[in-house]
């Protein structure tokens, strides 16, 4: 994991090719995103011009085989227009086949998919192989969304399946296993280029659910070539948990793309640590200005609930680039958790006049709608982003969220669902599914999908919050005692919510205080397991908290309950005491008032 | 664009807003409000197309609020630049609903107290417009909403200093308050509002819409094309971004069609219906049926025009339509009086039975005023034709005349008028016919068609020519608005009026070559009116008479004799065409075989009531006594009806009068001897002294050559051989004139 820092002219180097290479095999966001990590204004990447000439230069010698151009070998070596392979005999047969290959390849920019496989159909290059198979896979998934029915409409389910799959692992497992026993008889290595099939036939896997067996390919594919993003992306979504990330990192290369693609698991992951934090640091004195850093460590505050951190981070990277959509649908989340109403109305206004047809602006406007209470317009945005980008995770679990607003909890559920499909970590579309559920009085079925939520989020309050009233619910108070302790001692304060619709249902308290309402739930547990003694020990902690918190509904109903409980004692003096003060506090007040002459009448008997 | 709101609805919603907040002072409500409701519901007036914060600012700017010190104009600015945000435009189309009366708990009644927040009843024209603004944004998309937004901010900008004077903080970006601490060169300002400065006029679908029906509307009404400032304006307005209506195709096809563009009117007639067929569960099948069959009756194919049309009765038969229905009646009625040769024998037959009565039934049934009118106006005209009573024909004008008074129905004034001023003329009034025209052009000139306008300008004209005021009466006719003749139609009507002018002219100057070169002209343009063809068809006749081919004068008399009667068309030209004849036979030297068809032109004029036509039958009769040397009778016949001749005003009519009365007296002096000879000498000098006058006003040549000789041998009989000498010279100079 602790790589040292690499050397920038080296580093530059692989980016640059890598950045070639991703779009020469036409994995347009593997090639965005290195390029975008390469380009940075004020980056010590950047090699001065004699470096560049010396560059140059060594390429030239390195490709004497290839005549040089004459115009752009002063400038630009071949070499990064056109990148070659490294093995000699890999490179005869790509410059054999490079009509071919640059065929294919303009058929692929044009989008006519199948027609880009055919032609290089008995191509033998690893590159042109990999090429062909990657255009019947995007063929594939061009025929399967061209399939699949209007969104959540009567037939929509995601089960339309890729029909090319198959074809393609059988080509690619045999590639493989005829690679495998050449690596037997010849004892020759696996290639570099050979990284881009295995990651190919990781996604195809993938695709098939054969997720072990996908990530054992995505990361033999990243040994082999680890710049190459979408591979580690995908290899990303193959992690369901930490340990899941643990496991594999002691056979990921050592290589400064690692260090990024741990950061990338971190975040998705919710790991807020400082650790990561610190790396991210390390990270960014390498790639200063990248805004791929720079949303990164502003998602870890968002998942750390640091909303006006993450708030300004940002704003300043709207401000640098205010093309730049990837992740304004976090931002728009953000915004929407802090109510900021005009500031989500102007995000919107500038991502729609960027791109309006793109999954992120439309959430972003939905979002906005949402926050405006206009929920069938919100669905509306929605389902636009969705029908753009049918693995759009935020949007089905907005779109959740949106039709629990609307009280349609069955198309919740479904949302909510889909969105689980498309991303196993997202504890929002599990809580929501919870809630769902317990709306629906399906408590142990909701039970279920908090403890999902809770695995992701183990240090979330109001996962454990759930969790405990469910069990309330199920009549099982021990279970709840214990979910609502674990709730108490999270680390993070509970001061705010963790879903943008509930947000209003949780106490302001300070740092180190607990919350009141879980003091009391606890409370009314123990009375339920008939522990009054201990009951009026957490109801009067609850009280405790009044010193920091102020007088709640929560603290009133605790000293409701503490009075009728001395009432019950015959403690007159006690009971009357905690009705008082209700009184005064104006909370309960008709049963306090009842309470306090009932009191009294007693108390005057008792004289 | 948006379909509805305009930056300009956004600040009539904010005045509305500042009313229900009992903003405005007593003395201020009447005013303003009378501005915002003049922009909601009278669309008519087209300056109310886009509304100018420069027309808000003027008619508020100067009215007291209930702000001491503050003018309604500066409430106004700060709740428009209170909208500092696109979330604030939303949230202020949320918030102005809260102003209407809630339709479920509404006990307390709506009575303004001041300084409190009165509630707009629902259904009042600014609930409605409330409730409809804030309807047309919920349905507006985010990215209209977003364009909205920005030619808001556009709209407002021009105030920005204004509201400085309040507010010192107020920048540039001052607009949106999301651009706090930003400047304008920031990238994101850039992206954001980059484009602002791109001008595009704040317009929607609803505004271009009321701007062609107020075209449509006016090309129906006055049957102009649209003036090309108009069109290049109007050109603007829908190079915007908004949603053209279909109806811009109508006004496409009108102005074609007016301009006499034959596949252009059909092509965008055709586009228009494809549109609009089927519109609002209606099918309009009907209406397309009956312009095209109006169109081809306009570019002279009659066969298809009548077959369209019949389709179009059949259609709105079935499909119920009863306006559409009678109005095609009504038009295929006046198209088989205008064109009997191209009806099929079936209509024919229907349109003569009762079709008439029909008509006037049905439209009086269905409360269409302006039909019955029109109707009422074809009966006297049927009256007119046929000639029978005259009493009828007034009455039924008088009818139609107060209907379009009582009604107000001002574009039938002009049939009307023109109907009345034929009508005098034929009674041999021809001053009060002038008068009627001139009465027209006066009063009713702006509200009428065009069409109506030109034919009482071309009939004013034609009446002064016929005086002999020639150069007057062209004067006037180029002194026509060109706007008029930029219609094909009008322009063809125009054309041949001012031809036929100048025709009759040469021909009585007897400037052969040029009236034969106007003749071909005229006659060569495709489709003339009726009333066109057989004056130009009587020049002819006239011109062939002078040069004195009378054969084929006579043929030409025959043919188109034929096909008056058989067009069984207006007894009036029937007759004017049997005096030609008797004329014609008198000159040819058969007097006595005119003799018959003159005095039956004349019985029958004379129970028609056609008087101008009766005196000149008599004049002809009075010719050819004076032939078979009946003087006396002759002279008796004709300076009995002088007076009333002259009362023509014909000039031609009163020099013939006056040359036969001056042939009279010569034979009546032929047969006495001494005093008696010499004192009808006299008188016969003092006739062709009149109809020398006459004569000189329509500048009748040849005519006057004639009484000069006349005259100089009288003088040469009587002996002055001064006077003999001076009509002698007269007659040279006329000679060398000419």
């Amino acid at each position: 994991m602790a790589t040292s820092m690499p050397d920038p002219q080296q580093l530059y180097n692989a980016l640059t090719t890598a950045v070639l290479k991703c779009s020469e095999r036409c994995l347009y966001q593997a090639a965005k995103w290195s390029a975008f990590l390469l380009y940075s204004p004020s980056s010590p990447l950047l090699p001065s011009q004699t470096e560049l000439t010396y560059l140059s230069s060594r390429a030239a010698e390195a490709l004497t085989s290839m005549p040089p151009m004459p115009v752009l070998a002063t400038t630009l070596p071949q070499a990064y227009l056109h990148p070659i392979s490294t093995t000699p005999s890999e490179a005869a047969l790509e410059a054999a086949e490079l009509p071919n290959f640059l065929l294919a390849k303009s058929y692929f920019d044009v989008r006519e998919y199948d027609r880009s496989s055919a032609a290089l159909a008995n191509c033998r290059s690893v590159k042109s192989r990999f090429l062909h198979l990657y255009a019947r896979y995007i063929a594939g998934e061009k025929r399967r969304d061209e399939e699949s029915e209007m969104i959540l409409g009567p037939l929509d389910s995601a089960a339309t399946a890729n029909r090319e799959l198959q074809g393609i692992s059988t080509s690619l497992q045999e590639i493989i296993s005829t690679k495998n026993r050449e690596g037997e008889v010849d004892g020759e290595e696996w290639g570099e280029e050979d990284g881009w099939l295995l990651y190919l036939y990781g996604v195809v896997l993938l695709k098939q659910k054969n997720t072990e067996e996908a990530r054992g390919a995505l990361v033999k594919s990243l040994c082999l070539y680890p710049y190459n993003w979408s591979a580690w992306l995908e290899l990303g979504s193959t992690l369901g948990n930490l340990s899941d990330l643990n496991s594999i990192l002691s056979h990921l290369p050592n290589n400064i793309m690692t260090n990024l693609f741990l950061l990338h698991a971190n975040q998705e992951l919710y790991q807020t640590s400082e650790s990561v934090h610190s790396q991210l640091t390390d990270l960014l004195r390498i790639f200063p200005t990248s805004a791929f850093l720079h949303t990164t460590r502003a998602l870890l505050h968002y998942h750390a609930r640091d909303f006006e951190e993450a708030e300004a981070i940002f704003d300043s990277l709207i401000k640098a680039d205010p093309h730049r959509l990837d992740c304004l649908d976090h931002y728009s989340n953000i915004l929407y958790v802090m109510e900021r109403r005009p500031k989500l109305g102007f995000l919107a206004q500038l991502a729609t006049g960027t791109d309006k047809f793109r999954p992120e602006t439309c959430c972003v406007v939905g979002n906005y709608y949402s926050l405006k209470s206009e929920h069938e317009k919100a669905v509306m945005y929605f389902r636009r982003a969705l029908t753009l980008d049918r693995a759009f995770l935020s949007a089905w679990t907005l779109m959740g969220h949106e039709y629990v607003e609307m009280k349609n909890t069955h198309a919740a559920i479904e949302a909510y669902r889909r969105a689980v499909d498309v991303n196993r970590k997202d504890y929002r579309a599990w809580y929501g599914l919870g809630l769902s559920y317990e709306v629906l009085e399906m408590h142990y079925y909701a039970l279920f999908y908090f403890q999902r939520a809770a695995s992701l989020r183990p240090y979330d309050p109001q996962m454990w919050q759930a969790m405990g009233s469910c069990f309330d619910r199920m009549n099982r108070p021990s279970e709840a005692i214990k979910a609502y302790k674990r709730a108490l001692i999270s680390p993070s304060p509970a001061s705010s919510s963790s879903l943008p619709p509930s947000s209003s249902s949780t106490v302001a308290g300070a740092s180190t205080s607990f919350d009141p309402s879980i003091l009391l739930q606890i409370g009314y547990m123990h009375e339920k397991l008939h522990a009054t003694k201990e009951a009026a020990r957490w109801m009067e902690m609850a009280l405790r908290e009044e010193d920091e918190g102020g007088v709640t509904q929560a603290t009133s109903k605790a000293r409701m309950w503490l009075a009728r409980w001395e009432f019950g004692n015959r403690n007159w003096g006690k009971a009357a005491e905690y009705a008082n003060e209700l009184c005064q506090d104006g909370q309960e007040l008709e049963e306090a008032k009842a309470l306090v002459r009932d009191l009294r009448s007693r108390m005057d008997v008792g004289k | 664009m948006s379909r509805y709101l305009t930056p300009g609805k956004i600040a009539l919603l904010a005045l509305v807003e500042l009313y229900a907040e009992s903003r405005f002072p007593n003395q201020s409500i009447v005013p303003v409000l009378s501005f915002v409701i003049k922009h909601l519901v009278s669309p008519k007036e087209n300056t109310t197309f886009i509304l100018t914060l420069d027309q808000i600012k003027a008619a508020t700017i100067d009215r007291p609020s209930a702000v001491v010190g503050r003018t309604i104009f500066d409430l106004l600015l700060k709740k428009l630049w209170e909208i500092n945000s696109f979330d604030a435009l939303h949230s202020f189309f949320t918030e102005v609903q809260t102003y209407l009366v809630d339709p479920e708990n509404s006990e307390k009644p709506p009575v303004r107290v001041h300084g409190e927040r009165s509630l707009l009843s629902r259904a009042s024209v600014l609930g409605c417009f409330v409730r409809r603004a804030g309807l047309e944004y919920v349905r507006l998309q985010f990215h209209d909403a977003i364009l909205l937004w920005r030619s808001f901010i556009q709209y407002r900008e021009p105030t920005l200093s204004s509201w400085k004077k309040r507010n010192l903080g107020a920048g540039p970006l001052s607009f949106d308050m999301n651009l706090k601490g930003l400047f304008l060169q920031d990238l994101i300002v850039e992206q954001v509002y980059g484009r602002l400065r791109e001008k595009d006029p704040a317009v929607s679908t609803d505004d271009v819409e009321r701007l062609l029906e107020f075209q449509v509307d006016s090309m129906q009404r006055l049957g102009t094309r649209i003036p090309d400032e108009m069109a290049l304006q109007l050109e603007q307005m829908l190079d915007t971004n908004v949603t053209i209506p279909a109806l811009s195709h109508y006004v496409e096809f009108l102005n074609s069609w007016r301009s006499g563009d034959y596949p252009g009117s059909f092509d965008n007639l055709h586009r228009y219906f494809d549109y609009t067929m089927h519109n609002r569960d209606r099918t309009f099948y009907q209406y397309a049926l009956l312009n095209l069959a109006i169109l081809q009756a306009d570019f002279g194919c009659y066969r298809e025009s009548i077959l369209a049309m019949q389709e179009t009765i059949n259609t709105a038969r079935e499909n119920k339509d009863m306006a559409c229905l009678n109005f095609s009646l009504s038009w295929l009625y006046h198209f088989h009086k205008a064109h009997p040769q191209d009806c099929p024998d079936v209509i024919s037959s229907r349109m003569e039975r009762e079709s008439l009565q029909f008509l006037k039934a049905k439209a009086k049934e269905g409360g269409m005023h302006h039909l019955q009118s029109m109707a009422h106006l074809s009966e006297a005209k049927q009256i007119l034709v046929g000639g029978e009573s005259v009493a009828s024909a007034f009455e039924s004008i008088l009818r139609s005349s107060h209907l379009n008074t009582t009604k107000n129905i001002y574009n039938a004034m002009g049939s009307q008028i023109l109907l009345q001023s034929s009508l005098w003329s034929r009674l041999g009034v021809s001053y009060l016919g002038w008068m009627n025209c001139e009465l027209f052009l006066a009063k009713y000139k702006h509200d009428s068609p065009v069409e109506d306008v030109v034919k009482a300008l071309c009939r004013g004209a034609y009446i002064m020519s016929m005086r002999g005021r020639f150069e007057e009466a062209l004067e006037r006719l180029d002194g026509v608005d060109q706007e008029c003749l930029r219609t094909l139609k009008v322009y063809q009507y125009w054309a041949t009026y001012v031809g036929l002018l100048k025709l009759r002219s040469a021909i009585y100057k007897g400037d052969i070559a040029a009236a034969e070169l106007l003749l071909q002209q005229l006659s060569s343009t495709p489709s003339v009116e009726p009333d066109c063809a057989l004056e130009i068809s009587i020049c002819r006749l006239d011109l062939q008479t002078r040069i004195g081919n009378y054969s084929a004068a006579l043929s030409t008399l025959t043919a188109l004799a034929e096909t008056l009667i058989r067009d069984r068309s207006d007894l009036y030209h029937r007759l004017r065409l049997m005096v030609l004849k008797a004329d014609l036979l008198s000159k040819c030297g058969r007097p006595l075989k005119g003799l018959s068809v003159a005095v039956s032109a004349a019985t029958l004029a004379w129970r028609a009531r056609l008087l101008p036509v009766l005196f000149a039958a008599f004049r002809t009769v009075a010719g050819i006594l004076i032939a078979l040397g009946e003087f006396e009778a002759a002279y008796d016949m004709l300076d009995k009806v002088m007076p009333q001749v002259l009362e023509c005003e014909d000039a031609e009519l009163n020099a013939r009068c006056f040359a036969v009365l001056a042939e009279c007296q010569m034979g009546i002096a032929g047969g006495r001897r001494g005093e008696g000879r010499v004192g009808g000498l006299v008188r016969a000098l003092e006739f062709i002294d009149r109809a020398f006058v006459e004569y000189s006003r329509i500048q009748d040549t040849e005519a006057m050559m004639t009484l000069m000789s006349q005259k100089a041998r009288i003088q040469d009989f009587m002996g002055d051989k001064g006077l003999r000498d001076d009509a002698v010279k007269m007659y040279r100079q006329l000679q060398k004139g000419a």
